[in-house]
């Protein structure tokens, strides 16, 4: 009903130090993170990330981690308890209560919902983490920074690849399409 | 079960969907192509200056790789896909 769209695609390449804080969980009233459609039961998954594993990752790599089943939760994870509820970043999501790294060898795939109360844990390990991250939304929200495809990108691709890349056409304002005139 | 692992070639689609519906994740093991993974590598492997010049790039070479959508969403498997979403969540994934 409300269809596939890419939110972000990205490579991610962890060094020494890096990491990310706690976020996200069932608890959070916005309108993306959602599991369940409440009046029918159904599922309504607002955000879904797949993560490929492009080297093996395990132990001191700085995984992805997250806390089974929190995206099921009511109320917010203690550390999310106070402030905005959304993310803090004063330091790694793997030293969280109730967090589980997750371990993977290159080529596997990692899905979870984004309501889901994930991070990461530090990379203590030298060396790099690969990782590829898709993230599919609902047609209706927006790429995450906004980017619009060049026509170059858009003519390369098929009607059903380019459906999930641009759902719904930009449009822009007059002064915006004789800027483009101008501009070539 | 420890973890919510999926083995590669496992179509035990009610199984999947326990397991996403109970955990919020799961695992799909050995879930990429060998080829597309090398591919992948190579991308990042040329890009040493990563946070801002993949911010910018990485959605092109994706697509112009033909690697992207056909594997990766459950609707189009022209030729057989590596990763797929069981038909029920592939129907309510952001329905």
């Amino acid at each position: 009903m409300n269809r596939v769209s890419i939110h972000e695609n990205l490579v991610s390449i962890r060094g020494k130090g890096g990491y990310i804080g706690i976020h996200c969980g069932g608890h959070l009233p916005i309108s993306y993170m959602t599991f369940r459609q409440n009046n029918t039961g159904e599922w309504m998954v607002g955000q879904i990330n797949c993560i490929m594993a492009m080297t093996d990752i395990g132990p001191g790599d700085g995984p992805t981690t997250l806390i089974p089943g929190s995206h099921k939760a009511r109320i917010p994870h203690p550390k999310l308890s106070g402030g905005t509820k959304v993310y803090r970043s004063d330091e790694a999501a793997g030293k969280q209560i109730g967090m589980r790294e997750i371990y993977a060898e290159r080529g596997d795939v990692l899905m979870f919902t984004d309501t889901i109360t994930h991070g990461s844990a530090e990379r203590t390990n030298e060396g790099y983490r690969r990782m590829c991250l898709y993230r599919y939304s609902p047609r209706w929200i927006r790429s995450r920074f906004h980017y619009v495809p060049s026509p170059e990108l858009l003519a390369a691709l098929t009607d059903e690849q380019r459906d999930i890349i641009q759902p719904i056409p930009p449009r822009y304002s007059p002064s915006a399409l004789e800027e483009h005139a101008l501009n070539g | 079960m420890e973890q919510p692992i999926i083995p590669r070639g496992c179509d035990d689609e009610y199984l999947i969907d326990y397991m996403f519906d109970l955990n919020g994740y799961i695992v799909f093991q050995g879930a990429l192509d060998p080829d597309d993974l090398n591919e992948m590598n190579g991308w990042s492997m040329t890009t040493r200056t990563l946070s801002t010049a993949l911010a910018a790039a990485t959605i092109k070479p994706m697509a112009d790789s033909g690697l992207v959508m056909s594997r990766l969403i459950p609707t189009a498997a022209p030729t057989g896909p590596t990763f797929r979403m069981s038909s029920k969540l592939a129907r309510y994934s952001a329905n």
